[in-house]
């Protein structure tokens, strides 16, 4: 199944298989930096599992994990035969999930300017002078 | 305790996998009919040579006879052979390898679409390990060179500490293919990259490798026991000593049993060749596999209004 682009939540969450953390983990952070970020709002209609498990090629029983994962935190609530919706996130939990969100990031990024042998400041300097040309 | 459950979770879902998609068994026959074919063509001229009286051709390779006395003289014979006899066994050698480790790619990246709940073929199975035509192609280079080493160590060793050492090598070795294929299959890695990740699977899922491991061995084992060897006596007793001397019968009794360990074996090498993938999947999402059930998930299931 392709990527719904016009879906914020298939669209916008970016698993790392290579990475440590655990896809379920990362599913969890992702919908939460997400509704942090404002790009899911109260009441939206989150994927089913299998449309989810679909779109990042995991197994089903990961993407349910991670929605009871954050139907235990409140961020979400299922009702049964209508579907999963956003509930609400703490403001605080809200910064923790993009705080691992960052540090993926960030951990990714290094791995990345290994495998291109350059270090940090060259790959800075890499998008400083991309930005100047814009 | 957990590890113990988590193993025999993933035991059942293998046997599950399998028993639903049984095609999954004609990779490894596939692969098997492939090397026996390729060796088979390797070997022809050989035993064509042999069959019409020619030996003229083994003359170069006459060493190997102990009774040959002037080992100098045939070692000047040899010695222009060796180079092209060295790149034709390692020519088939390393197609060998090719060919098993395409079909168990195969069969692997069968394993994780099936267990993410998408149907596959045969063909579909051969199409994705086609995608990963030059991850498997370093991966069987990289293995089948390993390989020789290991077994030219073998052959050059006779220190029994050295031997010892070489053995535990191998062995690391071993699990760290057992686990690397599935990654080769999943992500397409290079072998250093592969192995290097095999490594991590194997920190996260070293209780439930082994325990599943030999949970799978223990399984064969038992259903031989009980379906190989019990009928086995049995008929092997009834022809001898029931029914008057049936010697077919006897026959068809010690017979089953070699038979029965073989088709077992296929069923526990399939078993755990769906096991690696699980353990792949277990490892990189956190959460044992399970196949998708609509009705468990029913929460959320619901289409968008």
């Amino acid at each position: 199944m392709e990527r719904d682009n016009n879906d914020p939540v298939l669209a916008g969450l970016k698993i790392d298989h290579r990475s440590g953390r655990p896809v379920y983990a990362q599913i969890t952070e992702g919908i939460k930096a997400l509704i942090y970020g404002n790009r899911l709002k109260p009441g939206f209609q989150l994927p089913t599992v299998r449309a989810l498990a679909e779109a990042l090629d995991i197994n089903p029983n990961t993407a349910a994990r991670a929605y009871r994962e954050l139907e235990r935190d409140g961020v979400i609530n299922s009702r049964v035969g209508r579907g999963t919706f956003v509930e609400r996130l703490d403001k605080a939990e809200g910064e923790k999930a993009v705080e691992l969100r960052l540090k993926e990031l960030e951990l990714e990024f290094q791995s990345r300017c290994v495998e291109l042998g350059l270090n940090k400041a060259q790959f800075l300097d890499y998008i400083r002078k991309g930005q100047g040309g814009k | 305790m957990n590890k113990i459950k988590e193993a025999w979770a993933m035991v059942k879902l293998s046997g599950r996998v399998l028993g639903r998609n049984p095609f999954l068994v004609a990779y490894i026959l596939a692969s098997g009919l492939g090397v026996s074919v390729l060796f088979g063509a390797a070997l022809t001229p050989v035993a064509l040579n042999l069959n019409s009286g020619n030996t003229q051709f083994l003359e170069p390779y006459a060493n190997v006879l102990p009774a040959q006395a002037d080992r100098k003289k045939l070692t000047d014979r040899i010695e222009p052979h060796w180079a092209p006899l060295g790149a034709t066994a390692a020519a088939v050698y390393f197609a060998g390898t090719l060919i098993i480790v395409f079909f168990n790619v195969a069969f692997l990246a069968s394993v994780k679409r099936i267990i993410n709940g998408k149907k596959v073929t045969f063909k579909e199975g051969l199409g994705l390990a086609w995608e990963r035509r030059g991850a498997v192609l370093q991966w069987a280079l990289f293995s089948a060179t390993v390989g020789v080493l290991i077994n030219a160590l073998k052959g050059y060793l006779d220190n029994w500490l050295a031997r010892r050492v070489l053995g535990l090598a191998e062995l690391g070795w071993r699990l760290a293919v057992f686990l690397a294929l599935p990654v080769v299959a999943a992500e397409g890695l290079t072998p250093l990259q592969a192995l290097r990740r095999s490594g991590d699977i194997f920190r996260k899922t070293w209780g439930q490798t082994f325990a599943g491991g030999l949970g799978i061995g223990a399984f064969q084992l038992a259903v031989w026991l009980l379906v190989g060897v019990v009928p086995g006596i049995v008929l092997f007793y009834l022809g001898l000593y029931n029914t008057g001397a049936n010697y077919g019968l006897a026959l068809a009794g010690v017979g089953w049993m070699p038979l029965s360990l073989i088709l077992i074996g296929l069923v526990g090498e399939s078993m755990l060749m769906v096991l690696r993938m699980v353990l792949y999947v277990f490892a990189v999402e956190g959460v044992v596999p399970e196949e998708y059930k609509e009705q468990e998930c029913a929460w959320f299931v619901a289409p968008r209004a």
